[in-house]
Parts: C-alpha cells; structure tokens; sequence
C-alpha cells in the first residue's frame, strides 16, 4: 500500500490534490468542509467553507471562505490537474449550531449547507453522501484514493467517534 | 494597511496587561466563590490569521467545555472560557453540584451550572476591561458547548470576527490549587481588528490613522 500524504487545510482555505493524499480539516462548527473528488482520475479538492457568499466590496478576500468562490476554486483546480467534472462527485461535512442559546450560530451553519448545496447543483456535481446539521463540531479526513470521508465527532462517554461516509 | 504591520512588540505587551488585569479579576472572582487558590499566567498575546487557529493547540480534538461571554457596548468582541472535562467536573463537585458521569450527555441544570461559572469568570474580565479603559461595556449572556477544543475556539473567533481574516487572541492558563501538574484551563479574549484598534486608542495606543 502506498503511504498517504496528510494535508492540513485550515478555515478558510482549500485544496486541490492527486492521489496518493489525505485532505484534512479541523473543527467544523458552523463552516462546511466541502469534499469533491474525480473518482476516475483520482483528484480530489477539499474546501473549508466559512460564510455562503462572497463579498464583492472587499479586495484582496480569501476565496476559499465562500461557498459560491470556493467551490469554484475547487473545480477549477480540479480541471487544472486534469479531471473531468463528469467523474467529480460531492461529500459534504459540516453546518452544525454549536453553541446553545444562539440563534445566530444556527443561522449560519444552515445557510451555509444550502448554499453549498445550491452551487453544486448550478454544476451537476451529485451529492453522493453527507453528515450536516446538529449541534456537534466535526472533523474530517478526505482519502483521494478512495474517496473515504472520515469524519470525527463527540460522541458518548467524552470520546471522539469515528464514522466514515 | 494590515493588523500585522500596525501592532508592534509595545502595542502587543499592552493587550497582554489588559490579558493581565481581567484575568486576574476572574481568578479571584472563582477563587472567591470555591475557597480555593487559582493561579494564573498570560503566557501569549497574538494576532492569528483564523486559517491558523487549529496550530494553536497540542491536542486540538480535547473534549473541552466552553463559555463564551460576548462584550456589547462601545467594544465588541468576547471572552472565552475553557476548561477539560475532568477539571469541570472538579469545580461543578466543589460548587457541590452533582458530577456528571458524561459531559457530553449534560442536563439543562449542569449546563446552567457550567454557564454561570463561565458568566463569573468572563463577566469579571469584562468588568476589569471597563475600569482599567473607562470604556462603556457590558457582558451578554453566555453560550455554552461542550465539544473539541479547536471548533469552540474556531467557531467563537468566528461569530465575534463575522468573517474576517485575523483574530486577536489574548491566552489565558489557568491552574487550580488541587491540581498539580497541567491543567486544561484557558481564558481567552477574541477580538477583531476594528475593536482592538479602538482598544488601543483608549490605551493611548492609537495608530496615524485614526
């Protein structure tokens, strides 16, 4: 088997890699990890989405906060490195309300999802599995090779739970 | 111009006494309330793009509880209150308050309980703030969580920056006098830029700018 490389992406920020790589993303609350992957070509993207959409007035922005300019980051490189958006398929991870009594955590993380997925939509790229919503924070960790999507989150008895979807 | 080339050395060692004076405000609001001698350090002030956040802890996936105090009036911004869950457990027990088995699984009583802990040792911070700049500000009730470390930090630095790119990240340690060794306590002042300029005017710190 070869060994995976780890990438570490932060709030914020994306990344656009070939196979043999892990994409990983720490504490989701209310951002979105929004995972795409060329299943033939094995090339995968990995953005960490903080707010729907982009601010035209501010120069200078990071486009992997938005959903709307990270995603097309994301395509972009995919296509850059060779993909074909027929075989790019979508998981999405995230959008949680974290913090109780605050109706504005919950806001954000919902609107996030929508318009996360919305844009996929606008790009026929399919949703083929998803862990969104809830008041748990998760993080994630994105096999190109496989298109695995681990995802960790508190779970019973003050551990962290593993799933993979 | 960027926070980065506005605050220098002597602008951060003001943010850290600011660090200095709340905190030790707190420190002696809850070693008041549970009879016991709470040590605090400021060991860092800084100013961390948000994309960076998740470096600033050795072990970012801790089950941790968290208060956040958001400051309204003439500054926004917000106090953070940390604690592992073994540590919180210790202090709901020494408030005689039942230990819960699980903190993940809290009733509504403990989490109040856990929340008015936080309440006291922010609102105490927030109150220090107010005496030492004369600023008009007040603490807005707490929120409280119960998850990993990195997301309560991230997801905090996020609703009191709405989106921007840095926060200022005034930390906290904090140890309990039964506990030798590490304890996983933190304070932590979040800020955005605008406010921590203004801060800093009230300082006397303020930059040509304004």
């Amino acid at each position: 088997m070869t060994e995976s490389k780890k990438k570490i992406i932060g709030i914020g920020e994306y990344i656009v890699d070939k196979n043999p790589t892990i994409l990983v993303t720490l504490g989701l609350g209310s951002c979105v990890a929004v995972c795409l992957r060329d299943k033939k070509n094995l090339i995968g993207g990995l953005v960490h989405i903080m707010l729907p959409e982009s601010r035209s007035s501010i120069k200078d922005e990071k486009i992997g906060k938005y959903a709307d300019t990270g995603i097309k980051a994301i395509i972009d490189g995919i296509v850059d490195l060779g993909g074909n958006l027929k075989y790019v398929e979508a998981k999405i991870v995230g959008g949680a309300a974290m913090f109780k009594n605050s109706n504005n955590s919950l806001n954000v993380g919902s609107k996030n999802v929508e318009a996360v997925r919305k844009i996929l939509k606008e790009n026929d790229i399919k949703i083929i599995a998803e862990d969104t919503g809830g008041n748990r924070a998760r993080s994630v960790e994105f096999n190109i090779a496989n298109g695995d999507l681990k995802v960790k989150k508190v779970g019973g008895g003050e551990k962290v739970e593993i799933t993979v979807i | 111009m960027s926070i980065y080339d506005e605050i220098n050395e002597q602008k951060l060692d003001a943010l850290k006494e600011l660090g200095n004076i709340g905190a030790g405000n707190a420190a002696t609001a809850i070693s008041t309330m549970l009879n016991k001698k709470i040590d605090i350090t400021v060991p860092s002030t800084e100013i961390i793009p948000i994309s960076e956040l998740w470096k600033e802890f050795s072990d970012p996936e801790d089950v941790t509880a968290g208060s956040m105090v958001e400051i309204g009036g003439e500054l926004h911004g917000a106090i953070l209150f940390l604690l592992g869950t073994q540590e919180t457990k210790k202090i709901l027990e020494l408030l005689m308050l039942p230990r819960p088995e699980d903190l993940t699984q809290i009733d509504e009583m403990t989490s109040s309980a856990i929340g008015e802990v936080g309440n006291i040792m922010c609102s105490s911070y927030i109150s220090a703030i107010s005496n030492f700049t004369g600023l008009n500000i007040h603490s807005l009730p707490p929120k409280i969580t119960v998850d990993m470390l990195t997301a309560i930090v991230s997801e905090s630095s996020l609703m009191v920056t709405e989106g921007s790119d840095f926060v200022i990240l005034i930390r906290t340690d904090i140890s309990i006098e039964e506990y030798e060794g590490n304890v996983k306590g933190f304070l932590i002042y979040l800020s955005d830029e605008k406010n921590i300029r203004k801060l800093l005017k009230t300082l006397g710190m303020g930059t040509n700018n304004d």
